[in-house]
C-alpha cells in the first residue's frame, strides 16, 4: 500500500530513533571548542577579493587575511603603524618628498604568503595596478582624487607617463613594458577627455625591497587611504595564474580565494555562504593568532543567535543596540557597550529643490528634534553627539565644537518666520529604510516636527529606491548613515562638497568657500591651516543644517565570559583583529 | 504510450508556461522606480563605477533590449551573475536549491507519515474523542504563525534543555553543525551524501539539525492534509460500494485499507503536490529562524537588493518546479484512479 498505516508500534520506533540521533548528536560532536571561536553575524561576506569588496561583513575579514603597507597602533584611528613596509614615510625622514608627492616604502623582508611565496616589492606596486585596472567599488579611494586646475573630483586613470623626473638610483620597469602599459589604457579608454586632462596620475618605480609612488599633487590624505582594505597586498604569481588583471572586471577567483600575508588564511567557505573558517597562518612574519581557528557562521534571526549565545554554541554574536537588554545581565555574557564607530547618521535634507531650500526650516528641523529621547531610548544610550561631516576620532574633528540642542521655542519662531514669507502648510516627506533603529529615528523626527507645526509624512522604501530618488533630488528628507573608509575628512568631503550633489553629497548642499576650504585642506602641507580649514568646514556646515545629524553610534560587543581581549582588539575604524583574541574557561 | 505522450506534451507546455513568467516577472520587478546600479556598485562608488555596472548589467538599455539580453543569455544556460553574491545565479541556486530540496522532502515525509494515517482515523473514528482531538490539533497547526511556531520549537527542545539539563534536546539552527565539515558534494542533499560517502559525522548531525525545521514546516500543510484526507475519507465511506464490501463480509480494517484510503487520496495528493511545489519556492520563515541556508533565504536578500538577476532565476526555477509538481500530481491520479485516463 502506498500510504503506509502508523500503527503505535511504527511511531514509537519513529520517536525512539529521533531521540538516539538528538542525544547522540551531542555527545559525540563537540559544539564548542576551546581553541576555536565562534562568530554568528547576521551578514554573510559577499567577496574577499580588497579590490572588489566594499561592504564590512567582507571587510572586516580581508582585514584579518590580508595586510597593507602602514595600518593604526591598535584602537588608534590617527597613530600610524608600519607592517608591510618598516617606516612610516615622513617628511623629516625623507620618505615624503618636501614638495608631498614622492612616498617612498621600504617593504618588509621574509614576508611569507600563505602559500609559502615571499612578498617582494613588485606584489606591492602589481596589487595597486589591479585597483586602478579593475576600478570596481572601492577603487575610487585609490584613484579619485582633486584635479586642482579644474577644481572639481575626477575620475583618474592611472597612465605611466615617464620617469624622466625620477631618481636615477631607482630601476624602473623597461620600456616595453611601459610601452605595453600604454598600450593596454590606449586600447580600453573610451573617455579620451580623461587622457588629454591634466589630472592626477601615479606612477610606480619598482627597486628590489622599495616602492615609491608618485602623485601629480600633494594629497595630504594619501598615507591614510593606504590603511583601508583596498591597499591590501597580494601574491602576484597567485593572481596572475587565477585570470589575472581583466580591465573593468572582477576576478571571480580571488572572490573566493584568499593570498595573503596576515596571520590568518582562509580554511574554507561553504558555498551556501553560511560558514566562513580562518585558520591559523603558523608562518607569520609577526606574533601568531592565539586561537587556532575562527568561524563565522551567518544567522540571520537574532532570537536564535542570542539562543545559542546563551547555551555557548556560539563564543560571539551580534546583537543591535536597541536589544541589548535581552542579553545584559544574563549569565557568562559580558556586553560591551562602549566600542566606538567612525560612523554617523543624520537625516539629509533636500537644500536645492525642496522646501528645505530655506535655511530656516533646516534649522528649526534640527532645533526641534529630541536627541536626548534619541540618545537614551532608541540607541539605549550607546553612542555620541557629533557635528558633521567629521566624527569623533576622525583627525581634523574640533571636540571644542557644541552640538545643537533642542530648543522648540526657536524652532517655532523660524517657522513663522518661514510662513510669514510662505503661507499655508508645510507638508513634507521623510524618505527611509527598514530596520528598527530608522523607523524609530523616523517616528521621532515626525513627532517633534508636528510640535512646531510641520506635517511629516513617512516613506519606507526599499534602499536602491531610497538612493535613486536621493540621486535624482526627488526628495525632501531622507534618512541616511556614514561610514567612514579612512579616518581622514577627506574620506567625508564629498558629503557637502557641490560637485558632488546627485552623489555623496546627500543634501544637494553648495556653499563655495567650503569648497574652496576643502580644496585647500587637501593640499596644504601646513598642520596647523589644514585643521584651521576643516574646523570652519564643520562650522559653517553646522550653521548651514544641511544635514541633521542624530549620532555617531558605538557598536556593542556581545560575547561570552571566557573570551579574552575580545574589546581590546578592536578598532574603531578596521574593525577586529582576531589574531589578538584568545579563550579562556 | 498515452502516459509518455501526456508526459511529453506537458513538458512542451512548460516552455510557454516559463516565458510567460519570465516576461510578468521580468516586467513587474523593472517597475520598481529605481535603478539599483548605484546600489550594487556602492553607494560612494564614482559615477564611472555606477556605469560599469550599469553596463555591465544593460540597466540603461530599454527594457524589451534588457530582456532580449536576459533570454539569449538563458537559453545558452546562462542565468546571468548576481551582484549581491557577486557569483552566477546558477551557482546560487546549485548551492541553495539542495537546502530547500531536501528540508521540504523531510517535511512533506512528516506530513505524509502522520497527517494521512490521523485523517484516515479521525474519519474512522468520527465524533469520538480522537476524531475532536485531531481536529483540533489540525486548527492549531493551520492557524499557528509558523514563525511562532519555530521559535517555540526552538525554546522548548533547544533552549530550555539546554538551561535545565546543561545539554539541548536538538540543535536549534543550521544544517550542520558548526564543528563538522559538510560532507563532499554528490546531490547536494547532506543526508544522502552523508550516506554515500560513509560519513557518519556528517549524518548524525544533519539528521539532528533538519527535525525542527522540518517539524516546522510540516505543521502547517500537516492540518489541512488532516482534515482534507478527513473530509475525503468520510465523504468515500458514505459510499455504496463501501456498504457493499460490508455487506460481502469483509472487516471494517480490510474495507478502509483495500477499497476507502485509495479513493479518498485524490484530493489529498493534489494538496501534497502543491504544497510540495509551494515549499520549494522557498520557506522564508522558516529558513530565517532556523538560518537554513535555502531558496527562501536567498529570494528574500534579492529581492531587498533588487537583484534582477536572481530574482529572475529563482522563479523561472519555481515555475519549473511547479509544472513538475502538478504533473507528478496527474500521474499519480491515473495510479490512484484507473478511471482516470491521462489526456482525456
Amino acid at each position: 500500500m502506498m500510504f503506509a498505516l502508523m500503527n503505535r508500534k511504527s511511531a514509537a520506533i519513529l520517536i525512539l530513533i529521533v531521540l538516539l540521533i538528538a542525544g547522540l548528536n551531542y555527545q559525540l560532536i563537540p559544539y564548542n571548542k576551546d581553541e576555536v571561536l565562534v562568530i554568528e553575524t547576521p551578514a554573510e561576506p559577499r567577496g574577499l577579493d580588497p579590490a572588489t569588496n566594499y561592504e564590512t561583513a567582507g571587510g572586516n575579514i580581508i582585514h584579518n587575511i590580508y595586510e597593507t603597507l602602514i595600518s593604526y597602533n591598535g584602537s588608534s584611528t590617527t597613530d600610524l603603524k608600519p607592517v608591510l613596509c618598516t617606516i612610516i614615510p615622513t617628511p623629516e625622514n625623507g620618505l615624503i618628498s618636501p614638495d608631498g608627492i614622492n612616498y617612498t616604502f621600504i617593504i618588509r623582508q621574509d614576508v611569507k604568503f600563505h602559500n609559502g611565496d615571499t612578498l617582494t616589492a613588485e606584489d606591492v606596486r602589481y596589487s595597486f595596478e589591479r585597483v586602478v585596472r579593475m576600478r570596481q567599488s572601492p577603487s575610487w579611494m585609490i584613484m579619485d582624487r582633486y584635479n586642482p586646475e579644474r577644481k572639481k573630483w575626477e575620475w583618474t586613470y592611472w597612465h605611466n607617463h615617464s620617469y624622466d623626473d625620477l631618481d636615477d638610483n631607482f630601476t624602473v620597469m623597461t620600456d616595453s613594458e611601459v610601452d605595453d602599459y600604454n598600450e593596454r589604457v590606449d586600447a580600453h579608454n573610451s573617455r579620451p577627455e580623461v587622457i588629454n586632462n591634466t589630472m592626477r596620475k601615479w606612477t610606480y618605480a619598482v627597486k628590489d625591497w622599495t616602492v615609491r609612488f608618485k602623485l601629480d599633487a600633494p594629497y595630504s590624505p594619501f598615507l591614510f587611504v593606504l590603511t583601508h582594505t583596498v591597499g591590501s597586498i597580494v601574491n602576484k604569481r597567485t593572481v596572475e595564474a587565477h585570470g589575472g588583471i581583466k580591465e573593468g572586471q572582477k576576478n571571480d577567483w580571488m572572490n573566493e580565494h584568499t593570498v595573503g600575508t596576515g596571520p590568518w588564511k582562509l580554511k574554507k567557505w561553504e558555498p551556501d555562504r553560511t560558514k566562513l573558517t580562518i585558520e591559523r597562518f603558523d608562518d607569520y612574519w609577526g606574533e601568531n593568532a592565539k586561537l587556532k581557528e575562527v568561524i563565522f557562521l551567518t544567522v540571520h534571526q537574532q532570537t536564535t543567535r542570542i539562543i545559542d549565545l546563551q547555551m555557548g554554541f556560539t563564543d560571539v554574536a551580534y546583537v543591535p543596540t536597541p536589544s541589548l537588554d535581552e542579553v545584559r545581565g544574563k549569565e557568562g555574557i559580558i556586553v560591551d557597550e562602549g566600542a566606538m564607530r567612525l560612523a554617523g547618521y543624520f537625516i539629509a535634507f533636500n537644500c536645492e529643490d525642496s522646501i528645505f531650500s530655506d535655511v530656516r526650516l533646516r534649522q528649526a528641523c534640527t532645533l526641534a528634534f529630541d536627541y536626548d529621547v534619541m540618545l537614551n531610548v532608541i540607541y539605549n544610550g550607546l553612542g555620541q553627539r557629533y557635528v558633521g561631516p567629521w566624527v569623533h576620532g576622525m583627525y581634523g574633528y574640533n571636540e571644542s565644537i557644541e552640538v545643537w540642542e533642542q530648543d522648540i521655542a526657536a524652532a517655532k519662531d523660524l517657522v513663522q518666520d518661514y510662513k510669514s514669507d510662505n503661507p499655508g502648510s508645510i507638508e513634507v516627506a521623510l524618505m527611509y529604510t527598514s530596520s528598527e533603529i530608522s523607523s524609530l529615528l523616523a517616528q521621532l523626527f515626525r513627532s517633534n516636527c508636528d510640535e512646531i507645526g510641520i506635517d511629516v509624512t513617512l516613506q519606507l522604501l526599499s534602499w536602491p529606491t531610497l538612493l535613486e530618488l536621493t540621486d535624482k533630488g526627488d526628495f525632501d528628507c531622507t534618512l541616511l548613515g556614514w561610514l567612514a573608509d579612512f579616518p581622514h575628512p577627506d574620506g567625508n568631503a564629498p558629503t557637502v562638497m557641490s560637485e558632488q550633489k546627485g552623489h555623496s553629497n546627500n543634501a544637494w548642499y553648495e556653499n563655495q568657500k567650503v569648497d574652496a576650504w576643502l580644496l585647500e585642506a587637501v593640499q596644504t602641507n601646513n598642520e596647523t591651516r589644514r585643521l584651521e580649514l576643516y574646523h570652519l568646514v564643520q562650522n559653517q556646515v553646522k550653521r548651514d543644517c544641511p544635514y541633521l545629524w542624530t549620532l555617531q553610534p558605538n557598536v556593542p560587543a556581545v560575547y561570552r565570559d571566557w573570551v579574552k581581549n575580545y574589546v581590546e582588539a578592536n578598532n574603531p575604524f578596521l574593525g577586529r583583529y582576531y589574531a589578538d583574541v584568545y579563550k579562556e574557561k | 504510450m498515452k502516459l509518455f505522450e501526456f508526459i511529453v506534451r506537458r513538458l512542451l507546455l512548460l516552455i510557454p508556461v516559463l516565458i510567460g513568467l519570465s516576461l510578468v516577472t521580468f516586467a513587474i520587478s523593472h517597475l520598481i522606480p529605481a535603478n539599483p546600479g548605484k546600489a550594487w556598485a556602492g553607494e560612494k562608488a564614482t559615477p564611472e563605477v555606477i556605469e560599469q555596472v550599469e553596463d555591465e548589467y544593460h540597466l540603461n538599455d530599454p527594457l524589451h533590449m534588457q530582456y532580449f539580453y536576459y533570454m539569449s543569455d538563458l537559453l545558452q544556460g546562462d542565468l546571468g551573475d548576481s551582484p549581491t553574491t557577486n557569483r552566477p545565479v546558477r551557482e546560487d541556486i546549485e548551492s541553495y536549491f539542495p537546502a530547500t530540496f531536501e528540508l521540504t522532502l523531510v517535511a512533506m515525509t512528516i506530513v505524509v507519515l502522520v497527517g494521512i494515517p490521523l485523517g484516515i482515523f479521525s474519519a474512522v473514528k468520527r465524533n469520538k474523542l480522537p476524531d475532536h482531538l485531531i481536529r483540533l490539533f489540525s486548527l492549531m497547526g493551520s492557524s499557528m504563525p509558523i514563525f511562532w511556531l519555530g521559535l517555540l520549537l526552538q525554546m522548548a527542545f533547544s533552549f530550555y534543555p539546554g538551561i535545565v539539563f546543561g545539554i539541548p534536546l536538538f540543535p536549534p539552527k543550521g544544517r550542520i553543525g558548526a564543528f563538522v565539515d559538510a560532507p563532499d558534494r554528490i546531490t547536494g542533499l547532506y543526508i544522502v551524501d552523508s550516506v554515500l560517502t560513509l560519513n557518519g559525522e556528517a549524518l548524525l548531525s544533519s539528521l539532528a539539525h533538519i527535525i525542527l525545521p522540518a517539524v516546522t514546516l510540516s505543521f502547517a500543510i500537516l492540518g489541512i492534509i488532516m482534515r482534507i484526507t478527513r473530509s475525503s475519507m468520510l465523504d468515500v465511506m458514505n459510499k455504496e460500494y463501501i456498504k457493499t464490501a460490508r455487506a460481502k463480509g469483509l472487516s471494517y480494517n480490510e474495507v478502509i485499507q483495500k477499497h476507502a484510503v485509495k479513493n479518498a487520496m485524490i484530493p489529498t495528493v493534489t494538496i501534497l503536490g502543491m504544497s510540495f511545489g509551494g515549499l520549494l519556492g522557498g520557506a522564508v520563515l522558516t529558513e530565517t529562524i532556523f538560518a537554513w541556508p535555502g531558496m527562501g533565504t536567498y529570494s528574500l536578500q534579492a529581492i531587498q537588493h533588487l537583484d534582477f538577476p536572481a530574482i529572475m532565476g529563482f522563479t523561472l526555477l519555481i515555475g519549473f518546479v511547479y509544472v513538475i509538481a502538478n504533473l507528478v500530481v496527474d500521474i499519480m491520479y491515473a495510479y490512484l484512479d484507473p478511471r482516470i485516463r491521462l489526456g482525456g
